[in-house]
């Protein structure tokens, strides 16, 4: 099925009734779109294996700068301080913070649509996970970067009143993208729909 | 909504807005200006200056007569709506149930032409407020916060009895302002100031025993007595500076402190030439903070942040000093339940690393002091050390037992509560810090473990409201029951009528 970008083609979707189940155990008679359906259905996702290539992409320019700045100032001051930086010190360098530290986080990152709220496990040295209810959504953004317009990729952020900043996950495939936001907008609606009238204001 | 009547027709603000309204920085280019052009000129002349001032004090008028005009408000019991600009126009639109916090602020300026400025908070509004009508009539003011009250106020309370929650004595505010932070560092410059005067003192000994034994030559001692006599009085005249400073700006700002109980709402008031007037719902509060420095800590005292979504930290509001049990007789009439809970302990291994940490922080002393003697030299505190090397390893152990002492006492300090309505943490060695948060207000919830706290199955868990900087932080507990209670946490922000 091909997405059009920015959720174009993902109708609008009817709220049922309140019930006791968990979202992800419903039926949604509503939701006719395969991939929204899947969303729904609460598995656990990994990555994008192609957001390995971005990590690296940026890892190494963020790398860059300090060696050659460093090279440069002992170039002059130290010649021998700069050759075993350059020789020594930048390949291992590379080694950990561009080859395996993205691998590594790729490999770490999860997430789901859960019960009740979006969880986001993640992080190498310092472990997160993080829970988003969905009552609590206030807005969700796409974002393509040039290099994650290059790799088929969007990075989805889901902001809500707390002011600590959004929740990100990165590496979503841009033919994924719509529908994932579809599927957490629905679960929001839902979760609205669930409060009393005067009790909706997630604030 | 008979209250709103008065507002449905656009409204401007008070005349006086023109020049009071005006921004102190804008009010400061008006004199700058033509100062800095006159001075740049060739040749600087009073009657050319006083020229370009009434020139550009004159457009200056003229636009904001024109931006007047064009700011109205119009508040219908359900929406206020507020237009303004003069080439760019705006349209604000704010709907009754976001607002979060009303306040109405009066300098001595503005009560001297009887005019106030409301401003209200929706929780959008992070770095300074959603609406703010600077200077209309007090009359006003007040009638258009009781109509937005009116609408907002669910169940009706026609002439219900304002309970009084909070009154501070002037004996309070007084102890505030000597215990605040502002003179904290005091114990300091004092110390500073002795130390200074011992050394004279020394010199003084050493000048009279030189003259003694050469009577015929000049008669230093005097200049040693002027300096150890002129030192001390420059810093007592320092410090009361700094303690009348720090008393009056407590009286000025925090006397006829007050806060009165109307059904749902918390009316504070403060101050005593510039006043605040803030009006919060108690169900919009996010957050409340008790703090205590350690100087607080020894008189029992405490401060009381109650934090809504809305506003930075210039809106929270601040109850400058209360009796630790007065303190939470008042949490426990917000939300309820407070007292009756109780902190768990940290495991020990939260203790280890509390330890550790403190350690960690007196390790560039001990260094300095263990491997150094330049180091040394170059204090003047330490340099008696180098002749004594008793008195340095004596200093090291000194230094490693207090950083111990105080890794304990934090450990023992802090604690942690999560009940069926709200999440409690307790931090801080000297300085202790009380956060406390009801569960239907929780945003998100994450739990987070490093390295070394994976090693000793420890974790954190951030449980964020709403509002600037409102994250209760439970930093070092059990993983595994950290992450019950992110999920326990998580059900209830997500369900939050149920709590």
């Amino acid at each position: 099925m091909q997405h059009a970008p920015f959720g174009a083609g993902h109708a609008a979707v009817a709220v049922p009734p309140h019930t006791d189940t968990p979202f992800v155990d419903r039926e949604y008679p509503n939701v006719d779109d395969v991939k929204v359906a899947e969303f729904l259905h609460g598995a656990f996702h990994g990555l994008s294996a192609a957001v390995v290539v971005a990590w690296r992409i940026s890892a190494a320019f963020s790398l860059l700068a300090p060696l050659v700045f460093i090279s440069v100032m002992f170039a002059f001051v130290a010649p021998r301080i700069a050759g075993i930086v350059l020789i020594a010190a930048a390949p291992v360098m590379f080694l950990v913070f561009v080859w395996w530290l993205p691998k590594a986080r790729w490999l770490r990152w999860r997430w789901r649509l859960g019960p009740e709220a979006l969880h986001l496990s993640f992080g190498v040295l310092i472990r997160r996970s993080e829970h988003v209810p969905y009552f609590r959504i206030q807005h969700i953004e796409l974002i393509n970067g040039p290099i994650e317009r290059w790799l088929g990729l969007t990075t989805l952020t889901v902001t809500t009143a707390s002011a600590s900043g959004a929740a990100v996950l990165p590496g979503v495939a841009q033919a994924d993208a719509p529908a994932l936001r579809t599927a957490l907008l629905h679960l929001a609606q839902l979760a609205v729909a669930e409060h009393a009238a005067d009790s909706r204001d997630a604030v | 909504m008979t209250q709103s009547q008065g507002f449905v027709t656009p409204r401007r603000l008070h005349p006086a807005s023109i020049i009071l309204g005006l921004p102190a920085r804008q009010l400061l280019q008006v004199i700058l200006f033509p100062v800095i052009v006159t001075l740049a000129g060739t040749t600087p002349s009073l009657r050319g200056g006083l020229q370009l001032f009434l020139v550009y004090a004159g457009v200056g008028l003229l636009m904001r007569t024109i931006s007047y005009q064009r700011r109205m408000f119009a508040f219908d019991g359900e929406t206020l709506r507020i237009n303004s600009g003069v080439f760019a126009r705006q349209q604000r639109t704010i709907a009754v149930n976001r607002i979060q916090q009303i306040e109405l602020r009066r300098s001595a300026f503005s009560r001297a032409v009887g005019c106030s400025t409301v401003r209200i908070e929706t929780a959008a509004s992070a770095s300074e407020p959603e609406v703010e009508l600077r200077v209309i009539a007090h009359s006003d003011a007040v009638a258009l916060r009781d109509a937005v009250r009116a609408a907002t106020v669910t169940d009706v309370r026609a002439n219900s009895p304002r309970v009084p929650v909070v009154t501070i004595p002037k004996r309070h505010l007084m102890l505030a302002a000597l215990t605040g932070n502002r003179l904290l560092a005091l114990p300091g410059v004092v110390f500073a100031g002795l130390q200074f005067v011992g050394a004279q003192l020394g010199a003084f000994v050493d000048d009279v025993v030189a003259w003694l034994s050469n009577p015929s030559g000049p008669f230093t001692p005097l200049s040693d007595v002027l300096s150890a006599f002129a030192f001390p009085l420059v810093v007592a005249a320092a410090v009361s500076a700094s303690v009348l400073s720090a008393v009056l700006v407590t009286f000025l700002r925090d006397g006829r402190f007050t806060i009165t109980r109307d059904g749902d709402e918390l009316h504070v008031s403060r101050g005593i030439i510039a006043t605040r007037d803030s009006l919060i719902a108690v169900n919009r509060i996010q957050l409340i903070e008790l703090k205590q420095n350690w100087l607080r800590r020894l008189f029992g005292v405490a401060t009381v942040h109650l934090q809504s979504a809305g506003g930075d930290a210039d809106a929270r509001v601040l109850i400058p000093l209360l009796r630790v049990t007065h303190a939470h007789q008042l949490i426990d009439t917000i939300l309820t339940d407070v007292t009756s809970v109780s902190l768990h302990a940290h495991p020990r291994a939260a203790g280890y690393r509390s330890v550790l940490r403190w350690l960690r922080y007196s390790l560039p002393l001990v260094a300095a002091l263990a491997f150094s003697e330049e180091i040394a030299n170059g204090f003047t505190f330490l340099t008696p050390l180098n002749a004594y090397p008793t008195l340095r390893f004596t200093a090291i152990a000194v230094l490693i037992a207090a950083s111990f002492v105080m890794g304990v006492a934090a450990y023992r300090l802090r604690g942690f509560a999560i009940s069926d309505t709200l999440v409690i943490a307790q931090t801080g060695a000297l300085n202790r810090r009380v956060l406390i948060a009801p569960i239907r207000k929780i945003q998100t919830v994450g739990v987070r473990a490093n390295l070394f706290q994976r090693r000793l199955a420890l974790a954190t868990l951030l449980v964020r409201v709403a509002g600037a900087r409102s994250t209760v932080i439970i930093h070092d507990a059990n993983a595994q029951t950290l992450q019950t209670h992110a999920d326990a946490l998580t059900r209830a922000a997500a369900m939050p009528q149920n709590v």
